[in-house]
């Protein structure tokens, strides 16, 4: 049995359903996928895509919503295992394949054209798991292999947000947005320069083709 | 309804931004603003009048208007040397107004569920959340605050957020009035509750502060 064999009918959500079962967050350290390579390692770097539209926001940009999944269902990230430049390729083209699946409305769902990809942030995951407030004793973010047949380099970042309050949880996941935009924007090469407005809208360092282009600073949004 | 209640204080940034007011007297940096918050005659199941299919920024920006003319009289400005000054009748610019349209809009398109929803996105948010974030952000145009930008939380709950570089802060608007935030100079990090009717939390507006500067 795998452990992301969960009970369909719980009315725990998936992360909350995951965190019951590896309560200490041990399960980090063992593989948990039949498909992945093995665990993720605290060094390990991660990628996690950017995508447009953020529901209606005209200039696109990032929020804290970055990382709203990863206390309900679990946050999706690309484990760039041999780093950013052996990977960043395969990384940008799997993100723009899920997005033009979303356009096209092949990935089972009605179309959505205007679905972009419009970059990756980057960040490690001891950066992630080290990430908690500060009234915390213990970790609250775990990051787990997910590898699956079709990307076995696929992993999971699972929040544990036990006993927090709504102001703490927004706490939490503004400090998630804020570790994945401290290296800057990588941004998609299927991004048309007329849609650069979108990662500009973010107000991060914008890495295009490998050089960093300056930071942002648009105002509010 | 949107409607006025009890007489709470909260600051405002007139300083900051001149052509939200354009009426303050005073440079000190920090004025307190003694005025009323909108609030629901209903809460925490606020509701709203507005209709989207007219021009929903217009009546907003009515209501807005009407509910400071009514107690412009009544409103004061307390100076941090706690001197008493009666402040004059204004309205709130048109500009400033005006600066809040993208946002109020978004939230009527959550609403409206326009565009494509799909599978594992956000819900769609309910009557109760679209007034709440409608209420809230009527308070932040009183109380002169920069316009946000909109988001959408997985609950459906709306929240808004401001960002300059690595300052960030962001307020959910909660059907309970009891609207969480956050914020951050990308290093020190707080957080809390903004309870409606009720002045914005000091530490929310320092970080609204260090953002507008």
């Amino acid at each position: 049995m795998s452990f992301y064999d969960l009970d369909n009918e719980s009315k725990l959500t998936r992360a909350q359903q995951l965190v019951a079962k590896d309560k200490d967050g041990a399960k980090q350290l063992e593989k948990v996928s039949e498909q992945s390579p093995g665990p993720v390692s605290d060094n390990e770097l991660l990628a996690r895509s950017l995508d447009y539209p953020n529901k209606f926001t005209a200039t696109g940009g990032v929020d804290e919503t970055l990382f709203q999944d990863a206390f309900t269902h679990g946050a999706s990230a690309q484990r760039l295992i041999r780093g950013w430049e052996a990977h960043a390729t395969d990384a940008h083209n799997r993100f723009e394949e899920r997005a033009k699946a979303r356009r096209e409305g092949t990935d089972g769902h009605d179309p959505n054209l205007s679905n972009q990809y419009v970059g990756a942030f980057r960040m490690t995951a001891g950066e992630l798991r080290a990430c908690k407030l500060d009234r915390d004793t213990g970790p609250r973010v775990r990051v787990y292999d997910a590898g699956e047949e079709s990307d076995e380099l696929h992993a999971e970042i699972i929040v544990d947000d036990t006993g927090l309050n709504r102001p703490e949880k927004k706490e939490l996941r503004v400090r998630l947005m804020i570790i994945a935009q401290q290296q800057g924007l990588f941004v998609s090469p299927y991004l048309g320069a007329g849609d650069l407005s979108r990662a500009e809208g973010t107000q991060c360092t914008l890495h295009l083709g490998g050089e960093a282009v300056g930071q942002f600073e648009l105002g509010h949004g | 309804m949107i409607s006025n209640s009890v007489l709470s204080r909260g600051s405002t940034f007139l300083n900051a931004h001149p052509s939200a007011g354009g009426h303050a007297t005073t440079t000190q940096s920090t004025i307190y603003f003694a005025g009323e918050y909108f609030v629901s005659t209903t809460q925490p199941a606020a509701t709203s009048d507005v209709d989207y299919l007219v021009s929903p920024l217009e009546q907003i920006r009515t209501q807005i208007n009407d509910w400071l003319a009514r107690f412009g009289s009544q409103t004061c400005i307390q100076t941090e040397d706690a001197t008493w000054l009666m402040a004059p009748r204004f309205q709130i610019s048109q500009e400033f107004v005006d600066s809040y349209e993208p946002v109020f809009k978004t939230v009527m398109l959550y609403r409206a569920h326009v565009g494509n929803w799909r599978d594992g996105e956000p819900d769609v948010p309910s009557e109760a959340q679209k007034s709440a974030a409608l209420l809230g952000l009527a308070n932040m145009v009183v109380a002169l605050v920069p316009a946000p930008s909109p988001m959408l939380l997985e609950d459906g709950t709306i929240g808004a957020y401001w960002r300059r570089g690595q300052c960030y802060a962001s307020i959910d608007f909660e059907v309970d009035g009891e609207h969480s935030w956050a914020g951050t100079d990308g290093e020190k990090f707080r957080s809390g509750t903004w309870k409606v009717p009720g002045q914005l939390p000091p530490e929310l507006v320092n970080e609204l502060l260090s953002i507008a500067n």
